[in-house]
């Protein structure tokens, strides 16, 4: 968790490295722009290594849950039946039972926070249509595609 | 090493220091795009009598880019006659400059007044022989060549060869060859630029030519290898002939091995059978005829090791130290944090840390060694890690091409010591 927290930071301070160099006299310079994104590449590297681990841990933990809870369901069936119909009544009036998401938890948390938001990608076909019909709509109304900020090395190297 | 003189001071930071090749004259540049040349009036005193602005600040229209105006290296040509000829670049251009002294006007001209206008022609009475009288010294600049729009990328090295005909620049991802001559062409003889830029993985951090030999150079990169080329071989020398390069120890493997892993400087020896490399954290002597690994090492810094983390933060992790030779190849010099410089002397296996400051810099006084404490308790005249100041740094040192005698950088101070007289 420790490597985990410390490559986060790392991945914050290279992408603010980044943008920075962007404004400075003289222009991005490609030696520490490469340096910087290399950094960039190791921290994610780990930090990705280490949401997988503990999304590995999370889903064996829950199928170890699952099948726990199985095997008690199983046990306690015979003697559960009696009570169902008093349940049933008292359902409607019952708060809902929290159920577990069948989605995994860990997916949720998998996008770090310091990244920015993923913009809606527009298929080329949907682009061309509604320029098809439409031409006379304004260019900066049609979205743009998704541009995400993984891998940043096409961002970092200039179009020389 | 004492202090010969007390340091110069700049307005500006010092970006590049250069003997010439006797040792006569000693250039520095800095980020206004300034030369200063300092020649000694007597032995080992060097005082600036010579300021010009070499570069201005430009703007590239096309890529809305500025263009720095920062003197990145200087360069002087071997002496022909009574001027000097140098060479300084910032980041996209190379300019020659001729510098000269004056010391004599004519006087007695018949067809002109001392102050330049022409006298009347019927006031001429007799024909007179002008004369060369004495005059304030006065030094004059002028460049002589510019070479310019010939690298799309920023220029780190320029190296005279040895046929005093011919010079090399090299950028990020290109090395040029030029004719002093000539300006408006030049040879590309490395290009490392990939066809899809993502697939950068390394760039070009330093190029030199080799002292005595003019078909080979060396460039260095960003992974930590250096190259080694014959221009006899092909026209275009993205094929080395050597390649010089240590294998990592893994056990030192961080987030930041490929930063202080890169090269920032490479010089060969003196004599040509060696080269000497920098990088963040130390200088390697290479022999020429073993690529597999260096001959010595010498760690400038290892208490930094611990550090790096922090370093990226405040960006120290990206300066540049430069490295020099002493004239007989014995000692190798290179800078550090907190105005320290550090020496090693290759025969004993000896080092010395010394300290460019105000309070030593007094005419003759002797300069203290200086000891980082990397740990432990610390002793009497020792300095903690922590207690470095990083802002205070020594990227670029020279030494006397023949004496014990050498030129530190400071920020914007310029110290100059020479060895011990007895």
């Amino acid at each position: 968790m420790e490597m985990n927290a410390e490559a986060k930071r790392i991945l914050a301070v290279s992408i603010s490295k980044l943008y920075a160099s962007r404004s400075q006299r003289g222009g991005l310079r490609l030696h520490r722009s490469l340096l910087v994104s290399l950094v960039m590449k190791s921290a994610r590297d780990i930090y990705h290594s280490t949401v997988a681990l503990v999304e590995k841990a999370v889903e064996t933990t829950a199928s170890t849950e699952e099948a726990m809870e199985a095997m008690d369901t199983a046990e306690k069936l015979p003697e559960k039946q009696p009570e169902i119909t008093d349940n049933t009544e008292d359902k409607e009036n019952q708060r809902p039972v929290a159920k577990r998401p069948r989605k995994r938890p860990g997916k949720v948390s998998a996008v770090p926070d310091f990244l920015p938001e993923k913009r809606a990608r527009l298929e080329p076909g949907e682009e061309r249509h509604d320029t098809a019909q439409s031409p006379s709509v304004c260019r900066s109304s049609v979205v743009t595609e998704t541009r995400s900020a993984l891998p940043l090395l096409s961002r970092v190297i200039p179009a020389f | 090493m004492q202090c010969a003189v007390p340091n110069v001071f700049f307005t500006d930071i010092i970006s590049t220091v250069e003997f010439n090749h006797t040792g006569e004259l000693l250039a520095t540049g800095d980020k206004g795009g300034r030369v200063n040349k300092n020649p000694p009036q007597f032995r080992s005193e060097y005082n600036v009598y010579s300021t010009f602005q070499s570069h201005e600040p430009e703007f590239d229209y096309l890529k809305s880019l500025e263009i720095e105006e920062k003197i990145n290296k200087i360069r002087w040509l071997p002496q022909k006659n009574a001027a000097q000829f140098l060479l300084s670049t910032n980041d996209k251009t190379i300019k020659l400059w001729k510098i000269s002294e004056r010391d004599k006007r004519p006087e007695g001209y018949n067809l002109k007044e001392e102050d330049g206008r022409y006298k009347d022609p019927n006031s001429i009475t007799k024909l007179q022989v002008p004369v060369l009288i004495p005059m304030d010294l006065m030094v004059e600049a002028s460049p002589r060549r510019v070479f310019a729009n010939a690298h799309t990328y920023h220029i780190n090295s320029i190296s005279v060869n040895s046929d005093n005909e011919t010079y090399l620049s090299a950028d990020d991802l290109r090395i040029n060859l030029w004719h002093l001559e000539i300006t408006d062409r030049s040879f590309n003889i490395v290009d490392i630029k990939p066809a899809n830029m993502e697939e950068l993985t390394e760039v070009i951090t330093a190029a030199e030519f080799h002292p005595h030999q003019c078909n080979t150079f060396v460039y260095s990169s960003s992974k930590g290898t250096i190259r080694m080329c014959d221009m006899r071989a092909s026209a275009l020398c993205d094929k080395h002939t050597k390649l010089f390069e240590e294998p990592e120890d893994p056990s030192n493997r961080s987030f930041f091995s490929e930063i202080i892993s890169s090269i920032s400087d490479v010089k060969f020896s003196h004599n040509g059978r060696y080269m000497m490399t920098r990088d963040y954290l130390s200088v390697k002597i290479w022999d020429l005829n073993m690529e597999s690994r260096p001959v010595e090492t010498y760690q400038v810094h290892e208490y930094l090791r611990s550090k790096l983390c922090s370093l990226y933060e405040n960006d120290c992790i990206f300066d540049k130290f430069e490295c020099c030779w002493n004239g007989n190849d014995s000692v190798v010099m290179t800078g550090s944090y907190n105005n320290f410089f550090r020496m090693f002397e290759r025969g004993h296996r000896r080092d010395v840390t010394l300290e460019a400051s105000r309070e030593n810099s007094k005419p003759l006084q002797v300069l203290k060694p200086r000891k980082v404490c990397a740990g432990g308790k610390r002793k009497k005249d020792e300095i903690s890690v922590d207690s470095l100041d990083f802002n205070k740094k020594i990227l670029h040192t020279a030494w006397h091409p023949q004496d014990n005698i050498i030129a530190v950088a400071t920020t914007n101070n310029l110290y100059i010591f020479q060895d011990k007289v007895i």
